[in-house]
């Protein structure tokens, strides 16, 4: 009935569409089964080109064999060596040098720099990503060039390359960076630049930006371990926006050193409790097992007083989060803090509790949380 | 239509997976640097999870990530799941203040571990998912947050891939998904998966075939046009101060996930922001299927009931050119497809046998349209088990790959009528108001 209803051809489509779709579902069935048998045959075939590769390796890195020599004989040709060479040097696994070494031998950055001239965002992101690994820097002005790219992936790729390198062109460019790149980017900016450790005196022109972004960014930058040169630079921000102060107080935190104390002091009566939580978080760091053997070094009796003088009136703040942090900081200064802690057992008996437990078991390492 | 809607689908789908397999790999971490990466809570909503809290808590406190606090929530569970965690993690009870800008059941207790201090946990009076959720949203202090089931096994740096986009991305992260893989029968040691296997038994190995898919094409097609309306709740992370604004999660709801994930979108398009909600086929973790036909059969028509609450409750998007790509393409899609999809295909098998008894259609006729319908499910479900071997050799066992070969053709004949039927039951449900999430048995990791 329907046959007549919609005539034969409704039917014949449907039929040669099935016999279309029939053959589709062939064609994947076989690209799949193709797949897995070669992905197995490489694999097992891999595994022993590998051990191969790697006995090679070691001999030349351990000089007993010369470089002409092992090119030829890690049959450079095959398209999987330079991935391995790659992986290698992404796990740390050999030299670098030698890695990069063999790698440019072997004609891979030829083939790399030709990559280049691609169109295609993911071919120089990914050039630049494997130069990363294997520390090479060729034709960097065509790298700094891309730091500015249209294309996201691209100029981070460019970014991530150069950092790595610590090319001091990013001294020159990071004000460029900051206000050629979006917002959104802003904790990979400076993650990536905080690793490239650009010299206090190369923040010089964030800091001095009437930008908030890159002012901002410039105090975060000042917090690098051990660069006690900062805290000078620091401290003049203390009359800043709260965002701003509260950076000031964390970079300190992040130096980790009792010269530290004195703008900490300066600043524990902010009017911004998140700035006192933040100043307890700090000092928590500061008397943190690994620099407290510095602070017993270098400081006097005076010094570690200061910090828990400090503690004692965050201890009284009136917001909870800052009294939390300061008796959290107190159990990091051993047996001086656990004294101070037990003088508040009557008035907080709960956080004193956790406080003196999380003492004996080492204290708290605000850097993980 | 329907199956031409899939069909856009999976093109979009093996663009964006491609997309992100060209992406060359980036470090969070140089250095020092690390000490800037953003923190995330990891949130652990847990209702009678004695049998694996623990062992659930030791595989996220082992996460390569250097930012990391791990807060589970127990939501008034009445066996011993409290007792274990306090019992192996020497928890403490502690005084903390709560942001509670979010409303809550009553929080009994506050504890936090002293042998590890990444790690608290919450008491709370029983409220459901949802309410366990916004509990560990209100507590938590770190810009981000990962809602996950308890009984999810994360992979060692999903975290770190998650957070790379989050910090990479040219707009707003608001939320990011990633992908869910069948853990029963994989080889597991010290709470990480060292071999995927295929489960022996063909109703969890029916549904690895199905989350390939489900993942591999349909999230990530949707993520290629920043329409993706569902972030699994066994994986998602979250911008909690997103969270907060659209005031949690809804507690009214079995689909509290796809319900966040909508309002999300709302409230971004709401306030013009420049915004991204994502799925990333990457960064995977594992999660137990249920074995056995009754408990599948809950757990989908709970999922159904999810999807119908969210479009209910999200009514206004849907055909809503103000709300983009979402309201003129995805919202209707799940509504016609995926909501309407079951009756309809049903109602089409029924007419299709009616007419046939009636003699309306020949016998050819009724076979040959049948025909259309299966080879175009074994397509879609082959052409996704191609892009998985092209990109995520997830399953290394040559034989476990031709199985899911046969497992795609397989689930055309009774799986999928089956599991329409289950998502029937799960419309029936909401008309008759049921809110009740059901019974799920849990097993040992």
């Amino acid at each position: 009935m329907i046959h007549n209803l919609l005539g034969e051809w409704v039917f014949d489509l449907v039929y040669y569409f099935i016999i279309l779709l029939g053959i589709l579902l062939l064609v994947i069935s076989v690209v799949y089964i193709f797949l897995v048998y070669k992905h197995v045959k490489e694999r097992n075939w891999i595994e022993k080109r590998k051990s191969y590769w790697e006995n090679l390796l070691k001999d030349y890195e351990e000089g007993n064999i010369e470089k002409k020599h092992l090119i030829k004989k890690l049959d450079y040709k095959n398209e999987y060596l330079r991935d391995y060479l790659i992986e290698q040097a992404r796990k740390e696994g050999f030299n670098r040098g030698v890695l990069r070494d063999v790698y440019i031998e072997c004609g891979y950055l030829l083939e790399d720099i030709d990559r280049l001239k691609s169109k295609k965002w993911y071919k120089k992101a990914q050039t630049f990503s494997v130069w990363k690994h294997l520390r090479i820097l060729t034709n960097d002005r065509y790298v700094v060039y891309h730091l500015l790219s249209q294309n996201n992936e691209v100029r981070l790729a460019a970014l991530d390359l150069l950092t790595i390198h610590r090319h001091p062109i990013l001294k020159k460019k990071l004000e460029d960076i900051f206000v050629f790149y979006s917002t959104h980017v802003d904790y990979y900016l400076n993650v990536k630049l905080m690793a490239a450790e650009i010299p206090v005196g190369g923040l010089e022109q964030l800091i001095r930006s009437d930008n908030h972004r890159l002012k901002k960014t410039g105090v975060i930058l000042l917090g690098r371990e051990g660069e006690k040169d900062s805290i000078d630079i620091l401290k003049k921000f203390k009359d800043e926006p709260e965002d701003i102060r509260c950076e000031v107080v964390k970079s300190i935190g992040r130096i980790k050193s009792i010269y530290g104390l004195d703008i900490l002091k300066e600043m524990k009566k902010d009017d911004s409790p998140r700035v006192r939580k933040e100043i307890a978080i700090a000092l928590g760091k500061i008397s943190h097992a690994d620099s407290f053997e510095e602070l017993q070094k270098v400081s006097t009796q005076e010094r570690t007083d200061d910090i828990i003088s400090i503690l004692h009136e965050l201890v009284n703040d009136e917001n909870t989060e800052v009294r939390l942090n300061a008796f959290l900081a107190l159990t990091n200064l051993g047996k001086k803090g656990r004294e101070k802690i037990e003088d508040y057992r009557d008035e907080y008996p709960g956080i004193t509790k956790e406080a003196l437990l999380k003492s004996f078991s080492g204290g708290v390492n605000f850097d993980t949380i | 239509m329907i199956n031409l809607g899939y069909l856009i689908l999976l093109f979009l789908g093996i663009d964006e997976v491609l997309f992100h397999s060209r992406k060359p790999d980036f470090d969070i971490c140089d250095r020092e640097g690390c000490k800037l990466v953003p923190g995330i809570t990891i949130i652990v909503p847990a209702y009678n999870e004695e049998k694996i809290i623990s062992e659930s808590v030791i595989s996220l406190l082992a996460l390569e990530y250097p930012k990391l606090e791990v807060l589970v929530v127990n939501d008034g569970s009445s066996d011993n799941t409290l007792e274990k965690l306090k019992r192996n993690f020497k928890l403490i009870e502690v005084t903390r203040e709560i942001d509670e800008k979010i409303d809550t059941a009553p929080i009994r207790a506050i504890y936090n571990s002293i042998e590890e201090k990444r790690l608290t946990v919450l008491d709370k009076e029983n409220g459901g998912k949802a309410d366990a959720l916004n509990a560990g949203v209100n507590y938590a202090r770190t810009d981000l947050v990962l809602a996950i089931d308890a009984d999810t096994l994360v992979e060692k740096d999903a975290l770190q891939k998650l957070v790379r986009k989050y910090m990479r991305t040219d707009s707003r992260v608001v939320a990011l998904g990633g992908i869910v893989r069948v853990l029963n029968n994989c080889q597991v040691v010290s709470s990480e998966v060292v071999k995927a296997k295929l489960p022996k038994k063909f109703l969890p190995g029916m549904q690895v075939m199905e989350y390939i898919r489900a993942f591999l094409f349909g999230r990530s097609g949707w993520s290629r046009i920043n329409s993706l309306p569902i972030i699994s709740g066994a994986f998602g992370l979250f911008e909690r101060e997103s969270l907060v604004d659209i005031g949690g999660y809804r507690t009214t709801t079995v689909g509290e996930d796809i319900d966040a994930v909508v309002r999300l979108h709302k409230k971004m398009k709401k306030d013009e922001e420049n915004y991204d909600i994502s799925f990333l086929p990457d960064p995977v973790c594992w999660t137990q299927v249920p074995r056995e036909r009754k408990t599948l059969s809950k757990q989908r028509a709970r999922w159904q009931r999810g999807l119908i609450e969210t479009l209910t409750y999200n009514k206004e998007m849907i055909f809503n050119p103000k709300y983009g790509k979402l309201g003129v393409f995805a919202l209707p899609f799940f509504l016609f497809f995926e909501l309407l999809g079951p009756i309809i295909e049903i109602t089409g098998y029924f007419m299709f046998i009616v007419f046939f008894l009636l003699g309306i259609f020949s016998l050819s006729y009724f076979l040959l349209f049948l025909a259309v319908a299966v080879i175009f499910g074994v397509l879609l479900s082959l052409s996704s088990l191609l892009l998985a071997e092209l990109t995520l050799k997830r399953y290394e066992d040559p034989i476990d790959r031709l199985k899911l070969l046969a497992l795609a053709v397989l689930e055309n004949f009774g799986y999928r009528q089956f599991h329409t039927i289950w998502r029937i039951k799960g419309t029936i449900q909401f008309l008759q108001k049921e809110t009740k999430w059901g019974e799920m048995t849990r097993e040992e990791i």
